[in-house]
């Protein structure tokens, strides 16, 4: 009988076990044609972070915590205004806005989002690549609807960012120790997305991508919000030299 | 021995409904050549990868992941049949076709069928019309939605008919900038020529 329970949960794991491999690449990637001297002179606008910060249940539902989520988009700007030093661009803040104009701006973060998780999910992440991305050039678009926010803001370039992170509750530590116990599952606890993309807002196509779903640093500390930037922007073309050497 | 038995009960049972996102197991679909999809003759214009199965008797299709862009085919659902799979059967269950149902009633199945589905709270149907579908009638229903957490506008457009009592169903979804708009011509296309 007892077999019989063992064998039900075994199967359960090594058919969900795969999961969490899923999300462990760093992968970046740069489009065909662009380097940072493609970039000289040109004005970035640094669109408004999407920052998330929540909980993980056992069951591995996210649960918002609006109080974390506040904190780390404080950290994460000042960490980013602190950082603005080492850009070889001009760089110019997304413009506070209303109406049609703020939903212009909120839906491409939002698509950048979009774009940039299927980026990850099918073709960075060898196991689920869509066969019509195999062995093909990095070539991903928002669409030319980015012209519209290089028509307002006179910026060529949008620099989006993005962070999701959630932290393992206790029951889903406990859920992970026990998953480890009995079954010698691998059960991930938390998780910790971040993208950094880099788009030609005159074409919308993406030309820098930078995306890890387990990334590093605490949000919730401005230390390890300090890492996280330091993630998020490596290898980011527009850097002054000087500051990459410095790194 | 009853305790330990609970807990291996506890992590199967957790484990089990904790969907894993990666789903592999593509396949690609070349261009103008007509594919097989289950009861349906499908002929695309571009390549395109076909994925699992969204329900017991439909297929995805995806350009550049279902976030995307997707078109779904549903093959011969028989009444009692659902369109997707169940996601949370407690509280928000999959509704079932019943095969009495007039054309424009299907209107508020594919709804209620497409909001189960994706667990959506704000979705909109645009328009809702008469149309032809492989030649047989027809609805056609036009949609606004959002995925929850998400700012970003979705719409799509489905075709629905009841061929001698079963339901077949051809959906196209995508974000409303760009993605829609690039990829309706092919998609009504495909649902035009599509053969039963």
């Amino acid at each position: 009988m007892m077999n019989k329970w063992l064998a039900a949960a075994i199967l359960a794991v090594s058919f969900l076990v795969m999961a969490p491999m899923a999300h462990g690449q760093e992968k970046g990637a740069v489009r065909e044609g662009f380097s940072a001297e493609t970039l000289s002179g040109k004005k970035i606008l640094l669109f408004r972070p999407s920052v998330w910060v929540g909980e993980q249940s056992t069951g591995g539902l996210a649960e918002p915590n609006a109080d974390w989520t506040a904190q780390a988009r404080e950290f994460l700007n000042a960490e980013l205004a602190r950082r603005q030093i080492e850009f070889s661009n001009e760089l110019i803040i997304e413009p506070d806005l209303v109406g049609e104009d703020a939903k212009l701006f909120s839906e491409h973060r939002a698509l950048f989002n979009s774009v940039a998780s299927s980026v990850v999910n099918y073709q960075f992440f060898a196991g689920n690549r869509l066969p019509t991305r195999k062995n093909k050039a990095f070539d991903w678009t928002l669409g030319e609807g980015t012209k519209a926010i290089a028509e307002r803001t006179g910026a060529q370039y949008g620099l989006f960012v993005r962070t999701e992170d959630q932290y393992g509750s206790f029951g889903r530590k406990m859920f992970q120790v026990l998953a480890i116990g009995l079954v010698g599952a691998g059960v991930s606890s938390g998780k910790h997305v971040g993208y950094a993309g880099l788009v030609d807002l005159h074409t919308g196509n993406l030309v820098w991508l930078n995306a890890d779903e387990q990334m590093g640093g605490d949000v919730r500390t401005e230390e390890g919000m300090q890492k996280r930037v330091g993630q998020l922007l490596e290898d980011f073309p527009g850097f002054k030299p000087v500051a990459t050497a410095a790194k | 021995m009853a305790i330990h038995r609970r807990s291996v009960i506890f992590v199967a049972v957790v484990l089990a409904a904790w969907s894993p996102s990666a789903s592999a197991g593509w396949k690609l679909i070349s261009a103008k050549e007509t594919a097989q999809v289950d009861g349906l003759k499908v002929t695309p214009e571009r390549d395109w990868n076909q994925g699992g199965r969204p329900g017991k008797q439909g297929r995805v299709w995806t350009q550049d992941g279902v976030g995307l862009n997707a078109i779904e085919f549903f093959s011969a659902i028989p009444a009692g049949g659902s369109l997707y799979k169940e996601r949370d059967k407690k509280n928000n269950p999959m509704p079932k076709f019943d095969s009495g149902l007039l054309l424009p009633e299907l209107a508020d199945f594919f709804e209620r069928s497409f909001r189960a589905a994706n667990q959506l709270s704000d979705f909109t149907i645009v328009e809702s019309a008469p149309t032809d579908i492989g030649g047989n009638k027809g609805l056609l229903v036009r949609y606004r939605y959002t995925m929850p957490n998400d700012e970003l506008t979705r719409l799509g457009e489905a075709r629905l008919a009841v061929v001698d009592g079963k339901l077949f169903v051809a959906n196209y979804y995508a974000p409303q900038l760009h993605y829609f708009g690039a990829g309706l011509p092919e998609a009504q296309a495909m649902m035009q020529r599509v053969r039963f």
